[in-house]
């Protein structure tokens, strides 16, 4: 398990190096929030094609969002570009200290099934510590949870 | 360089396929999707309708041709593989059958296909689902639902199905918005069909978090091998092109052929032979006994509007204020309540405002009073309670209805014969439906008097029907759109008209289980000569009750009528069901205009099937 975190650990780090860091400016929470499709036509016919989104994708890859490139940031053949993508749930289910965001994070990034409950309150405990403000990146998010795992006896062990 | 060399030669495999008649053989045509034809000299023809799919010119519709060519480029004389385009590459599943059913030792696949081990390496195999996102409010057409698989990997058991990938068919409509062509177009069979694998999460969000539907998983008891075997074959599908019609082959009937696929034993697609409706299949695979375990998402919508009204009536407007202002959480008539209660009302209000946001699209100004709310929700305890699970769609009932009905109108007796395609309309038994949402296609009724012949009394062409109840704190708008053939007994004695109907307004829940509503409507009726078209407006009030399954709709309409005096109508419907399948329906009607008033009534009893 030491071996994920100090993985995540190097990934967050070395993002820094390339040419354009993934998670600048305009890349942050506010911006990563999810948005839903309105309008009368939308709701009448939507139906009928049975699928609205990524259609043509026989993916192995997450796309981009143009904060994080794809391939950038993996760990054990998954992207963390995957973070990106749930950042809106993550905050969430931080807030609540549960939910399956946090639990999908959890196993990720290797923390056993007997610590998850107390990774959750660790994590609900410092949401402002983690979301300070509406322009945090999913990599400051990221390199602030491996501070707070650092600094809590139970998590510690999966931080290098 | 071919990692395999066949010792057979050509001759002896081909008489030996011929010999079995392994061109006949259900696998080959499940591989091949192949069905009757009439446009096919053979017969039959593969739904397949990319070239790139078949090894033999003729391939589409010469299922033996196919299956040489297959042979030959398998297995007698396979290319040297330089790239994931080779057959072998491609051919995954075609290749396990051929060795299996030829006697050939099996083999592995090539180490050169690289894409397919990665791919393969990246899609669990561990667990199976059908998943259902139900329709949602305010979307009659998302009636028919959709379904879709997802596959995940081994630590499912332990972690989230976040981490799971979903295999999905649709229609590939490229960038184009949706519109009434987009629908045309996807009913005609306009668009290719494509199978796609992305990650479930994303699923997750459009279906739960965007379009706000209620999502339904199916665990599914199939094993690694099995789910290992149809992985092998729908490899062999990417990016490959059917054609795409939404009342059959659709998404859910090209998932019942991977199941049957999956598993020999199974005869899922073949009980779906003229209309494939995703919640049929549902029933179908239930049916199957193939379903280990069910389990309910609520979407976003369904979440608050439940939590909701588990806040008593005179602390609600608590939640409007704060989804507002998060610091008005710091007013002292609100700490002085019990921490459960504002944990919960906190909750709500930032689940509102998070739905809201995603509504009216993002904003800085939003996603700071987000963060505020999430803030906030972080300083309390939120338990993990979920809200009440619905009654499942399985359980709803079929989806084609007959009805026989007799009654009186104008002082004259009849009986009513009908029959409707699909779906579900307002008053029908709602368990496992989405209550206040109606989707009506093909909806006959033929009526005799007692003096007369028998006649077309109308034919409804489609109608569709969203009263929302969730106008309580959802800004929803109510809808009725409908054309067909109707008759009205004040015009043109009585005759066949082309109808268009549309009414919009809003509903609101007046008390549980009643929503009240008003709706202006607009109607154009055309009879045979242009110079007799009417054109009529009208505002409709109503109530509809639901209780145990029984539903009433009241409604008063008071109509300008195009060239005549003003009509005012009140009716009721009644809807009790028996069963799951069988239920009496009783209307009663009273028209009145210009002093003159019509009464009629009809009794009706009502099977599904």
């Amino acid at each position: 398990m030491k071996k994920t975190i100090a993985g995540v650990l190097l990934l967050g780090f070395s993002s820094t190096t390339f040419a354009v860091a993934p998670g600048g400016p305009g890349c942050g929470w506010g911006n990563m929030l999810l948005e839903g499709k309105s309008g009368l036509a939308m709701h009448m016919f939507a139906g009928t094609t049975n699928g609205t989104w990524g259609n043509a994708t026989f993916g192995m890859t997450f796309g981009t969002n143009g904060c994080s490139v794809d391939g950038a940031l993996t760990y054990g053949g998954n992207s963390l570009v995957w973070f990106d993508g749930v950042l809106d749930e993550y905050s969430t289910d931080v807030a609540m200290g549960h939910g399956e965001a946090l639990g999908a994070v959890a196993v990720m990034i290797g923390v056993e099934p007997a610590d998850r409950a107390h990774f959750g309150e660790v994590m609900h405990d410092n949401f402002e510590v983690l979301f300070p403000t509406t322009e945090t990146t999913a990599q400051e998010v990221l390199n602030t949870m491996i501070v707070v795992m650092a600094n809590d006896e139970t998590l510690k062990k999966y931080v290098g | 360089m071919p990692s395999v060399v066949v010792a057979s030669n050509e001759s002896s495999l081909i008489d030996k396929a011929l010999g079995l008649e392994l061109h006949q053989s259900r696998t080959w045509h499940q591989l091949l999707h192949v069905e009757s034809s009439t446009r096919s000299p053979t017969g039959i023809e593969s739904q397949v309708d990319d070239v790139r799919y078949f090894l033999a010119e003729n391939g589409k519709t010469d299922v033996q041709a196919e299956l040489l060519a297959s042979i030959d480029a398998l297995l007698v004389n396979p290319d040297a593989i330089v790239n994931d385009d080779h057959p072998r590459c491609r051919f995954v599943a075609r290749e396990v059958w051929l060795r299996s059913e030829l006697g050939l030792p099996a083999s592995e696949v090539p180490s050169e296909c690289a894409l397919y081990h990665q791919w393969r390496g990246v899609i669990g195999s561990h667990s199976m689902s059908l998943v259902f996102p139900a329709s949602y409010l305010n979307s009659p057409s998302s009636m028919f639902g959709h379904t879709l698989l997802r596959l995940d990997p081994e630590n499912i058991e332990e972690g989230s199905p976040w981490l799971s990938w979903s295999l999905n068919f649709a229609a590939d409509t490229g960038s184009e918005n949706f519109s009434a062509g987009y629908a045309l177009k996807g009913i005609a069979g306009g668009y290719a069909g494509k199978f796609n694998t992305i990650p479930y999460f994303k699923k997750l969000q459009e279906y739960g978090a965007i379009e706000n539907r209620d999502i339904w998983e199916y665990k599914l008891d199939f094993n690694e091998q099995e789910l290992a075997r149809m992985l092998e074959h729908v490899w062999e599908l990417r990016d490959i092109n059917f054609d795409y019609y939404f009342f059959r082959q659709n998404c859910s009937y090209r998932l019942l052929e991977l199941m049957d696929y999956a598993r020999p034993s199974l005869n899922l697609a073949s009980q779906f032979r003229l209309t494939t409706i995703p919640a049929d299949t549902v029933k179908a695979v239930v049916r199957a006994d193939i379903v280990s375990d069910t389990h309910y998402r609520a979407s976003l919508g369904t979440g608050i509007q439940s939590r909701y009204q588990s806040i008593p009536r005179h602390l609600r407007t608590w939640v409007e204020q704060i989804s507002t202002d998060a610091e008005s959480a710091s007013k002292s008539e609100f700490t002085e309540l019990d921490v459960d209660m504002q944990a919960n009302i906190v909750r709500v209000a930032n689940d509102l405002i998070t739905y809201r946001s995603r509504l009216g699209g993002r904003s800085k100004a939003m996603a700071q009073r987000r963060l505020s709310l999430l803030k906030l929700m972080s300083q309390y305890s939120i338990d993990e309670s979920t809200i009440p699970i619905p009654e499942p769609p399985e359980i709803g009932h079929d989806t084609r209805t007959v009805t026989v009905g007799g009654g009186r109108s104008e002082k004259q007796d009849y009986t009513e014969l009908g029959f409707r395609w699909s779906y579900h309309d307002l008053l029908d038994r709602n368990n496992g439906y989405l209550k206040g949402a109606g989707i009506v296609l093909s909806d006959i009724k033929l009526r005799r008097y007692e003096e007369g012949e028998t006649q077309l009394q109308s034919f409804g062409l489609v109608e569709l029907q969203s009263i929302s109840d969730r106008a309580l704190i959802f800004n929803s708008l109510s809808w009725n759109f409908s054309a067909g053939l109707v008759r009205d007994a004040a015009r043109l004695n009585n005759r066949l008209s082309v109808k268009l109907t549309g009414s919009v307004g809003k509903s609101t829940e007046l008390v549980r289980n009643t929503i009240g509503y008003a709706l202006v409507e607009a109607s154009v009726a055309q009879y045979n000569r242009i110079e007799n078209n009417f054109v009529d407006g009208g505002l409709r009030l109503g109530v509809l009750n639901y209780f145990r399954g029984a539903a009433a709709q009241l409604e008063l309409k008071v109509e300008s009528r195009h060239d005549e005096s003003m009509r005012v109508s009140t009716w009721l419907n009644y809807n009790v069901p028996l069963a799951r399948n069988h239920a009496l329906r009783f209307s009663y009607s009273r028209n009145t205009q210009s002093a003159n008033t019509i009464q009629s009534g009809m009794a009706q009893y009502r099977f599904y099937y």
